[in-house]
C-alpha cells in the first residue's frame, strides 16, 4: 500500500505543448493553416499556389481525359509529394507507422484522382456520378467484398482528412458570414439537438435501456455522430459495449442519409443553402454530412429548379454542423457527467468532471477553421469587388478550394473503405428503435426549421 | 491480467486512488481503441480531441474518463504512459 501510495505523489498532471502534437485536431490546424500560409505568402509575392493545387478539368471523351492527365502528370506527382510529406509528419507524431501509411495513402490518392476526374465528365450529372457518392459506393464495394490487408488500411483516416478540409474551407468562407449566420445556426441546431437527444433518451429509457447507453445513443444522434457517442460514453462511464452499439447505429443512418438527403432535397428543388442547412441539422457525422452537402452543391447549375450557388450547400452545412452542433460537445459531456455521477446508479468509479472538460473535448480544428476565415477575410478587405474577383479568387481562394476538395475526396473514399458492415457491433432491436425514434424527430424538425422557419435566411445565404 | 491477481480494494478510500490514466487496467492508446471499438475509425477517430484521454477499463468493463478513480487501481509501467499525454511520471 505504501509503495502504491507513493506512486500517487509521483504522478502529476502536466498541461502543455505536448497536446498540440498529440491529437489529429491540432495537426489538422497545423496542416490546414500551413497550406493557407503558403498560399498567402505566394499570393502576396505576386505568385500563386495554383500550380500545385491541380484539379481535373472538364472532359468529354476518354482520350481527352488521358491527354489532360498526362499533360499535368508532373503537377499531380508534386501534389502527391506535398500531401504525403505533410501527412507523414503528422501521422508519425501520432504514432501511426509511416511505412504503412505512405503506400496506403498512395492508393487513396490515385483512386481519388480517378473519382475526381469521373466527376468532371460532362455526362457525369446525367448518370448521377457525383464524386462523393461514387467514392462512397466504390469504397463500400471494396471494403465489403474483399479483405484488405491491415497495412493498406493505415491511410484511411476519415476524420483527419475531413478536419484538414474544414480548416481549408474556412479559407473560403468570409468571417462576416460566420458572424451573420452563426447565431441562427446555433439556435436551429440547439432546438433539434435537444429534441433529438430527449427523444432518444426517453424512448430508450421506456424500452428499458441502461441510462448510460441511452445517453450515448442520444449524443450520437443529437451532437456529432461517432465523436459525440464516444465522448459521452467516456463522460458518463458507459459499459464497453455501449459505444460500439451507438456507433453502429450512427454509421448506419449516416450512410442512408448521405444518399437520401440530397435525393429528397433534389426532388423538392430545395435551394442549396436550405438543403445544406437541413443536411447540417439532420446528418450525424461531419464526414457523411459533407459528402451529402457537396453532392447537393454539385447539382447547382446542372439540375433545373435548384437555385443558389454550389458552395452555399457546404457553407450552410458547415455553419450548422460545426458551429451549431460540434463545438458544444464539451458542454454536453460536462452536464451528462455530472448527471451520471449525481443521479444515476453508482458504478464503483468516481468521476471528477470539471469545467476543463469543455476545452478538453472541444473539437480544436474549429479554431483553425475560424483563423483561416479571418485571414482570408482580412486579405480580401483591401480589395474592391472587381479586384477580389480578378485577383484574390483565382490566385488564392480557388487554389485553397482545390486543396480542400482533395482533402474531402480522400475522406469520402476512406468512409467507404473503412465501412465493413460485418465488423460492426450488433445493436439489437431496442437501441435501434430508440435511435430511430430520434432520427425521425431530427429529420422532420430539421426539415421544418430549414425549409419553413428559417427558409428565407438559408436561401439568402446562397444568393 | 487475470482478475485473480488484483489486490482486493487496493484503495479502499477511492478518493486517495490515482487517476485511471495511470492504471495498468486502463487502455487509452488510440490504435488499440480503434481496434476494440468497431466503427470508431469509420466516421470518428481514436486520435480526435472529443475523445480526450478516455479509455477502456478491463476490470470494470467500462469506457471511462482518464480522470476517474476506483478502488482497483494498480500503477502501470512508465512506458505505457506514453499514450496518456497529460500525465507524466516524475
Amino acid at each position: 500500500m505504501a509503495s502504491t501510495s507513493s506512486s500517487v505523489a509521483s504522478i502529476q498532471q502536466s498541461q502543455g505543448w505536448r497536446e498540440l502534437f498529440a491529437k489529429e485536431d491540432w495537426w489538422a490546424i497545423w496542416i490546414g493553416l500551413g497550406l493557407l500560409a503558403a498560399a498567402v505568402i505566394l499570393f502576396a509575392s505576386g505568385s500563386s499556389i495554383g500550380w500545385l493545387a491541380v484539379t481535373p478539368g472538364k472532359w468529354h471523351t476518354l482520350p481527352e481525359l488521358g491527354h489532360q492527365l498526362a499533360a499535368n502528370a508532373g503537377r499531380y506527382a508534386a501534389l502527391f509529394v506535398l500531401w504525403a510529406a505533410i501527412l507523414s509528419v503528422a501521422v508519425a507524431a501520432l504514432g501511426i507507422p509511416v511505412a504503412q501509411f505512405l503506400p496506403s495513402f498512395l492508393f487513396v490518392y490515385l483512386v481519388s484522382i480517378l473519382i475526381y476526374a469521373l466527376g468532371q465528365w460532362d455526362r457525369a450529372h446525367y448518370y448521377n456520378l457525383e464524386p462523393p457518392l461514387v467514392a462512397l459506393a466504390l469504397g463500400l464495394l471494396i471494403a465489403n467484398t474483399t479483405r484488405l490487408p491491415a497495412w493498406l488500411q493505415t491511410g484511411f483516416r476519415v476524420e483527419f482528412y475531413i478536419k484538414i478540409g474544414i480548416v481549408l474551407l474556412g479559407g473560403g468562407l468570409p468571417f462576416t458570414l460566420i458572424l451573420w449566420a452563426g447565431p441562427v445556426a446555433v439556435a436551429q441546431a440547439a432546438i433539434v439537438s435537444l429534441a433529438t437527444f430527449g427523444t432518444i433518451f426517453v424512448v430508450g429509457k421506456r424500452l428499458g435501456l441502461d441510462r448510460r447507453l441511452a445517453a450515448t445513443l442520444g449524443a450520437g444522434g443529437a451532437v456529432c455522430g461517432v465523436s459525440g457517442s464516444i465522448a459521452i460514453a467516456g463522460a458518463v462511464g458507459a459499459k464497453k459495449e455501449h459505444a460500439p452499439i451507438a456507433i453502429s447505429l450512427v454509421i448506419l443512418w449516416a450512410i442512408v442519409f448521405i444518399f437520401a438527403l440530397p435525393l429528397i432535397s433534389r426532388a423538392l428543388h430545395l435551394a442549396t443553402g436550405v438543403a445544406g442547412a437541413w443536411i447540417g441539422t439532420s446528418e450525424f457525422a461531419d464526414a457523411a454530412g459533407l459528402a451529402a452537402a457537396q453532392t447537393y452543391g454539385d447539382y447547382a447549375g446542372h439540375v433545373s429548379g435548384i437555385t443558389g450557388h454550389a458552395d452555399a450547400a457546404i457553407n450552410a452545412y458547415t455553419l450548422m454542423k460545426v458551429i451549431g452542433r460540434d463545438i458544444w460537445i464539451g458542454i454536453w459531456a460536462l452536464v451528462l457527467s455530472i448527471v451520471a455521477t449525481t443521479r444515476w446508479e453508482a458504478t464503483g468509479v468516481e468521476s471528477h468532471a470539471g469545467a476543463g472538460e469543455i476545452w478538453r473535448r472541444f473539437p480544436k480544428f474549429v479554431v483553425g477553421f475560424l483563423i483561416a476565415s479571418l485571414v482570408t477575410t482580412a486579405i480580401s478587405h483591401g480589395y474592391d469587388y472587381a479586384g477580389y474577383k480578378a485577383s484574390v479568387v483565382p490566385k488564392l481562394v480557388d487554389p485553397v478550394t482545390g486543396l480542400r476538395t482533395w482533402a474531402f475526396a480522400f475522406c469520402f473514399l476512406s468512409i467507404g473503405l473503412t465501412t465493413r458492415f460485418a465488423d460492426f457491433a450488433k445493436a439489437g432491436a431496442r437501441p435501434f428503435y430508440a435511435f430511430t425514434a430520434g432520427v425521425v424527430v431530427n429529420v422532420i424538425l430539421g426539415f421544418i426549421l430549414s425549409t419553413q422557419v428559417f427558409a428565407n435566411f438559408w436561401t439568402a445565404l446562397g444568393q | 491480467m487475470s482478475a485473480g491477481r488484483i489486490p482486493p480494494m487496493a484503495f479502499p478510500d477511492v478518493a486517495t486512488a490515482p487517476r485511471c490514466a495511470a492504471c495498468r487496467h486502463f487502455d487509452n492508446a488510440p490504435e488499440s481503441l480503434e481496434g476494440a471499438i468497431p466503427g470508431l475509425k469509420v466516421m470518428g477517430s481514436g486520435y480526435g480531441a472529443a475523445r480526450a484521454e478516455d479509455g477502456l477499463c478491463e476490470i470494470r468493463g467500462r469506457y471511462l474518463s482518464a480522470d476517474c478513480r476506483c478502488a482497483d487501481f494498480e500503477p502501470r509501467s512508465p512506458a505505457r504512459l506514453r499514450y496518456t499525454q497529460s500525465v507524466k511520471v516524475i
